[in-house]
């Protein structure tokens, strides 16, 4: 079986260079999520009523809530 | 998600523990999915599965994508549900996982599981206990649309770095296309589009160092690649606060963006709804001339089984019926090979 | 005799009490299983943590006290709570008050006030998902009527439901224009049975509209104010069709649109594309709403009732 799809065909080259979807991936385990922080902080970043760092700042602080390592 | 093109790519039918020599116990296997897409594709597949077991025949239920979770857990937690599952994969598969809900897959009675590249069995992996408890079927990968009529046109070539991105931007503006089709109005489609941009600014070794404690998301790294998307508002439609994912969608299909950034489950919908167009698929752009080009990556989800119902029902054949992640061809073509084995 | 007719009425009593029973039964059967068990077991879980999807250990007030007192669950809590004031208050201003006023202008019979009656009672009977859906495409930022008719003079638009500072104010509007014709009717049935002397020896008496609105007819429509104040109170905390429409489940932008009803909905029941079931916080979530929904309408049903006493 081979991709005769040249779309998948591309799809497939290009995972040989990729990385996790993080918020996805490693912080979809407990709430709150890496991944609802980070939707509603872009959400507001882009709209201009937030900076990046307070956005950071928001999923380190949300996160933290189960992960160890940020609960310093 | 899988495509159309998948059907043949089956490599469905893996039998499981104590299953195989007693398919003797002929009866119904129910499935439950989300992807009522996927039902055409799936007859053909049970019908191959029950013509090499005939005394099993297989039904397919499928329910909306929103409340697909809600229904499971119900029906689970009353001691029913299907024999056969469809589940989510990370917190969304943990979740029933942890519960009790799904039996643990031992790797010698599920072969298929050891083809498996590491990052899909660990998307299906319980972190408490490290067992596997259910079979990977997808990878999706995230990246840039390029609608290669709109870029030909304008005389731009699909940019590399960020530069160029910006650059590639801002000739189409000026030709009077929107350059950036996506919006912000689709709250998990600005997770997307933030980490196809922004991860190649951060690579793995960022991801290593949030695991290993040694970085935490107000980290300089991950605050400046926040910031770069701050750039592109300019080439973004316009109102693109207002503007849903499904706008977005139909600005790339229909020529009046060049770039949309999305995932690979994109492809198969984009051709159906224009089976004209011209696109590509390409990784986001590099920080600069050279750096590689990260694409994002994770697991949709998987197929596992019910574990009270096969402990008081004895499932006849519970097995968990699988397509080949559409990316990855090692693990498609190795797995139709044992499926057909075990149909000889 | 007598004894023979005292038995036969005691019997037949309780033939009666007996038919009435069986006629409740099925109502009863039904309420009990599909809300009052289904309430209980809302109160019971929202004591416990979650193994997964399963009830693990009894914490107490836990869940209660995270989502009402630890980041972030508070601030979001806190959030949509002020969100769903905002949108008792201003429906009851804006929606309500038009109401007002178009039973009023109804109630005076000008000319083709019929068909009035019937265009602004006509949205009421589409669905809120429909109502939302078709506003949505109305406030489209690109392909929208509203942008393009404000284009027409040479305004630009703004991204309506995109927009942080206007996004709730926009469902709000939806909600109104979609809900005006209720209260109003009711308004318009409560002014109808003020009896035609009373308002002509007030118009004899030299009272204009203003005073008569004012002075006569706001305090004899008492009894529908109150139900409209409670419609709508309930109505505004357990707001959830509209915003999802419009909003999706997050309450984008940025949780700008964000309530209680969308809050609660996300936590037990799980956002496919960002969060999971969490049935301990969810449940906290729909027993604190369910208090506080039942306890500020009774106590307003009372000083309301009240009011009507004393007019």
């Amino acid at each position: 079986m081979t991709l005769s799809d040249p779309m998948l065909a591309e799809v497939a080259k290009l995972n040989e260079t990729s990385m996790p979807y993080i918020t996805a991936v490693h912080f979809r385990y407990e709430t709150p999520t890496g991944s609802e922080l980070l939707q509603s902080g872009v959400q507001k970043m882009m709209a201009g009523s937030m900076t990046p760092a307070e956005v950071g700042a928001s999923l380190t602080q949300g996160i933290s809530r189960y992960f160890k390592p940020f609960q310093k | 998600m899988i495509g159309k093109n998948f059907a043949r790519r089956a490599f469905a039918a893996l039998m499981m523990a104590g299953s195989l020599g007693a398919a003797a116990q002929a009866g119904e296997v129910t499935f439950w999915t989300w992807r009522q897409e996927d039902k055409a594709a799936y007859a053909e597949l049970f019908a191959d599965f029950t013509k090499a077991n005939p005394d099993v025949t297989v039904k397919f239920e499928a329910f909306a994508v929103e409340s697909y979770a809600t229904t499971l857990s119900t029906a689970l937690a009353a001691g029913r549900g299907p024999d056969v599952i469809h589940t989510r994969a990370y917190g969304g598969l943990e979740q029933f996982a942890k519960a009790g809900y799904l039996l643990a897959l031992d790797p010698k009675e599920v072969p298929e599981l050891g083809n498996l590249p590491a990052d899909a069995l660990a998307s299906e992996t319980l972190r408490s206990d490290g067992k596997v408890y259910s079979l990977s079927f997808a990878s999706q990968t995230l990246g840039i649309f390029i609608n290669n009529d709109v870029f030909t046109k304008a005389g731009v070539q699909a940019p590399t770095t960020w530069d160029q991105l910006i650059a590639v931007s801002k000739t189409l503006k000026a030709a009077g296309i929107t350059p950036i089709a996506n919006g912000m109005a689709t709250a998990w489609m600005d997770e997307v589009f933030t980490s196809v941009l922004t991860n190649p600014f951060l690579g793995p070794d960022f991801v290593a160092d949030i695991l290993a404690g040694k970085a935490n998301f107000s980290d300089a790294r991950y605050v400046a690649a926040l910031g770069k998307l701050l750039e592109l508002r300019d080439y973004m439609p316009q109102g693109f606060m207002g503007i849903d994912y499904a706008t977005g969608q139909q600005l790339f299909l229909s020529g009046r963006a060049g770039i949309f950034v999305g995932g690979s489950f994109e492809i198969a919908n984009f051709r159906k709804q224009n089976p004209k167009i011209n696109m590509s698929f390409v990784a986001p752009p590099a920080p600069a001339a050279g750096a590689p080009r990260y694409v994002s990556k994770f697991y949709d989800g998987g197929y596992a089984v019910n574990a009270p119902r096969r402990r008081t029902r004895r499932t006849p054949c519970a097995w968990c019926a699988g397509w080949a992640p559409s990316s990855s061809v090692t693990s498609s073509r190795r797995c139709s090979a044992t499926s057909r084995r075990s149909r000889a | 005799m007598t004894t023979d007719r005292l038995r036969r009425a005691a019997l037949a009593r309780r033939k009666r009490s007996l038919w009435i029973a069986v006629l409740l039964a099925p109502g009863l059967i039904v309420m009990g299983l599909f809300v009052a068990a289904p309430l209980l077991s809302a109160f019971r879980y929202a004591f416990y943590s979650f193994h997964g999807l399963a009830p693990a250990d009894f914490i107490g007030l836990r869940n209660f006290t995270e989502v009402l007192t630890e980041a972030p669950f508070a601030d979001w809590t806190w959030r949509a709570l002020r969100h769903n004031g905002v949108v008792f208050a201003a429906l009851m201003v804006a929606q309500n008050g038009l109401a007002f006023l178009i039973a009023f202008v109804l109630l005076k019979a000008l000319p083709g006030h019929r068909l009035h009656q019937v265009i602004v009672f006509l949205p009421v009977v589409l669905s809120a998902v429909i109502v939302g859906f078709l506003w949505k495409l109305f406030l489209h930022p690109l392909f929208g009527l509203v942008n393009a008719a404000l284009a027409l003079v040479g305004v630009q638009g703004l991204p309506w439901l995109g927009d942080e500072r206007t996004a709730l104010g926009a469902i709000i509007f939806t909600n109104a224009w979609h809900w005006v014709g209720f209260p109003a009717l009711i308004f318009l049935a409560g002014m109808q049975r003020i009896s035609k002397e009373t308002l002509e020896a007030a118009r004899i008496d030299g009272a204009g509209d203003w005073r008569l609105m004012t002075g006569i007819i706001w305090p004899l429509v008492a009894p529908a104010t109150t139900i409209v104040f409670i419609l709508t109170f309930i109505g505004s905390f357990n707001w959830f069709e509209l915003p999802y429409v419009m909003a999706g489940l997050n309450g984008s932008p940025g949780g700008a649109t964000d309530v209680l009803g969308l809050y609660f909905y996300r936590t037990a029941f799980g956002n496919v594309t960002s969060g999971l079931q969490d049935f301990g916080h969810g449940s906290a979530l729909a027993v604190l709403m369910f208090l506080f929904i039942a306890i500020v309408s009774g106590l307003a049903l009372r000083v309301l009732r009240r009011r009507e006493i004393q007019v």
